[in-house]
């Protein structure tokens, strides 16, 4: 019994790696941008049709697609910035959200035109089927420890450009002071776009994991979002290990609820979510 | 005779929408000079200061540098030809260390001017803090890191925005001492002060504003103090 329920949490673990996965880029977004981009699981979902794209259409072997869309969305997530949302970053809260909003609706619907309703996954081989044997009677899947290694490796590689780098340096100075920023002849705009190219860099490698471990269809990006809202909230904005334990603690409530009830599932990590607004507003792990 | 001068500005209107900041300024600064801009709260100094670096409200007229019109050219654009603003209140990056401050300024500049190790033998107090955040010093740290993001630029033009504003006597009488000493690298310094004795002290040439035009101008030896005050108050 007692397996039953490390193995129940040791896959909550594990399915946080994704969820991390899934914030990092939105975390992005809001902390260097200040932009909250309703449309960031939409860009997921994009990114994971590009995939569908290649692989299908083209006929590229999953890796090599991969390596592609990483150029291609960071490329994309530049131009969004310098094309689009550079019109609404520094006109308070409410047109960004406005306007990511009805970029999401275009992203589902053109999906939707271009590729129809049907669910669509990855196909990964023997990474998605072999699991390996802890101890006894206790297991992990390859794909799902995969996914945590890459949520941590790409945290950590994040987290040494912003605060040990030149580019890092400039993007907190953006962050922090955008009127100043500019005062002092940083291109503000240029460094928003660099940052937005950062987020679509990471969409891709949460677009190729999430159709590895999960079916997705063109309007699967608001699920996205929700995750990736819930785990920045509750990792606070200023760490970005604080995703990564966010993402590690949704995923364990909700696959623990989901081993008790499988309805629950989903229900409990929006209640835990809840609670810990409730109990720490500034999020769990918040930087003074 | 103009092609001496760094910086020419020639009838220069700022305006806020509607409203109009500065009206007709002529002005100018040559190398090697220190000029002074004094005049009481609202008369247009900050404006005008902004303005040639393209950060504040709409300006109309001409304003040039080394011969080429900036006047409509974007803030970093006009920072990398060589005018940096050291901006009142300091305006440094709290959360950045001192060195990373620092940088900054040398990468929005041209990079061919003042090194940080220059720098930091001008103003030794800042080489041990270099690794804290700027927002942990005291105002005067603050203020001389704020100097040295705009000297580490590689300004040929610096513009001093109220650099005294509460900071202790001491501290201002260091900063104020390191002027002469950039002029006489051939900066020329234009320095915005509320402090009119001060700033007419070290000062080579000064304008004085009053609501937005310029009611004086001149060698601040040549005018009487009562002169000076009229045109700072104007003639009520």
């Amino acid at each position: 019994m007692s397996e039953f329920y490390i193995n129940v949490v040791l896959q909550g673990v594990l399915l946080g790696g994704l969820y991390a996965l899934f914030a990092i880029g939105l975390a992005l977004s809001v902390g260097i941008v200040r932009l909250v981009n309703i449309a960031h699981g939409d860009l997921i979902i994009l990114a994971s049709y590009v995939l569908v794209v290649l692989t299908q259409s083209f006929g590229l072997p999953l890796w090599l697609s991969f390596l592609i869309l990483v150029p291609l969305m960071a490329g994309f997530g530049y131009v969004l910035q310098q094309g689009l949302l550079r019109h609404v970053t520094d006109k308070g809260m409410l047109p960004p959200l406005l306007v990511t909003f009805g970029l999401s609706v275009i992203i589902q619907n053109g999906l939707l035109e271009g590729f129809g309703a049907d669910t669509r996954s990855f196909s990964g081989g023997a990474l998605q089927t072999s699991t390996w044997q802890l101890a006894e009677g206790i297991y992990v899947g390859a794909l799902p420890a995969l996914t945590l290694l890459v949520a941590v490796v790409l945290i950590f590689a994040i987290d040494r450009l912003i605060y040990g780098s030149h580019f890092g340096a400039r993007l907190r100075a953006v962050s922090e002071a955008p009127a100043t920023a500019a005062l002092v002849g940083l291109r503000v705009n240029r460094v928003h776009a660099l940052a937005l190219a950062l987020v679509g860099a990471t969409t891709a490698v949460a677009a190729l994991f999430m159709g590895l471990r999960m079916n997705f269809d063109p309007l699967s990006g608001p699920g996205r979002l929700i995750i990736a809202f819930e785990v920045i909230v509750l990792g606070g904005l200023g760490n970005l290990w604080g995703i990564l334990a966010g993402a590690i603690l949704l995923g364990v409530a909700q696959s623990v609820a989901g081993a008790i009830d499988v309805r629950l599932q989903v229900l409990a990590g929006h209640l835990v979510f809840l609670l810990i607004i409730l109990l720490r507003p500034q999020g769990l792990f918040q930087r003074s | 005779m103009q092609n001496d001068e760094l910086l020419q500005v020639a009838g220069m209107s700022a305006f806020y929408g509607q409203f109009r900041a500065l009206t007709e300024i002529d002005f100018s600064v040559a190398p090697g000079e220190i000029v002074a801009v004094i005049g009481a709260n609202g008369a247009g100094k900050s404006t005008f200061l902004r303005s040639l670096i393209n950060h504040a409200g709409t300006a109309t007229g001409s304003v040039r540098f080394h011969g080429t019109e900036i006047l409509g050219k974007s803030t970093a654009e006009i920072i990398n030809r060589g005018i940096m603003l050291v901006p009142e209140g300091r305006r440094l990056f709290p959360s950045l260390t001192v060195d990373e401050n620092l940088r900054l300024g040398w990468e929005v500049g041209r990079r061919d001017g003042m090194t940080a190790d220059e720098y930091f033998s001008i103003f030794p107090a800042i080489a041990g803090l270099r690794k804290r955040p700027a927002g942990a010093l005291s105002g005067g740290q603050q203020q001389m890191v704020a100097f040295g993001r705009a000297l580490l630029a590689s300004p040929q033009l610096l513009l001093c925005d109220e650099i005294s504003l509460g900071l202790a006597p001491l501290v201002v009488d260091e900063l104020y001492a390191v002027l002469p000493k950039l002029r006489d690298r051939g900066l020329g310094i234009v320095i915005v002060e509320q402090d009119i004795r001060r700033a007419l002290k070290v000062a080579d040439r000064f304008y004085c504003l009053l609501e937005g035009r310029v009611s004086l101008t001149g060698r601040p030896g040549e005018y009487t103090r009562a002169d000076v005050s009229h045109a700072y108050f104007g003639s009520h």
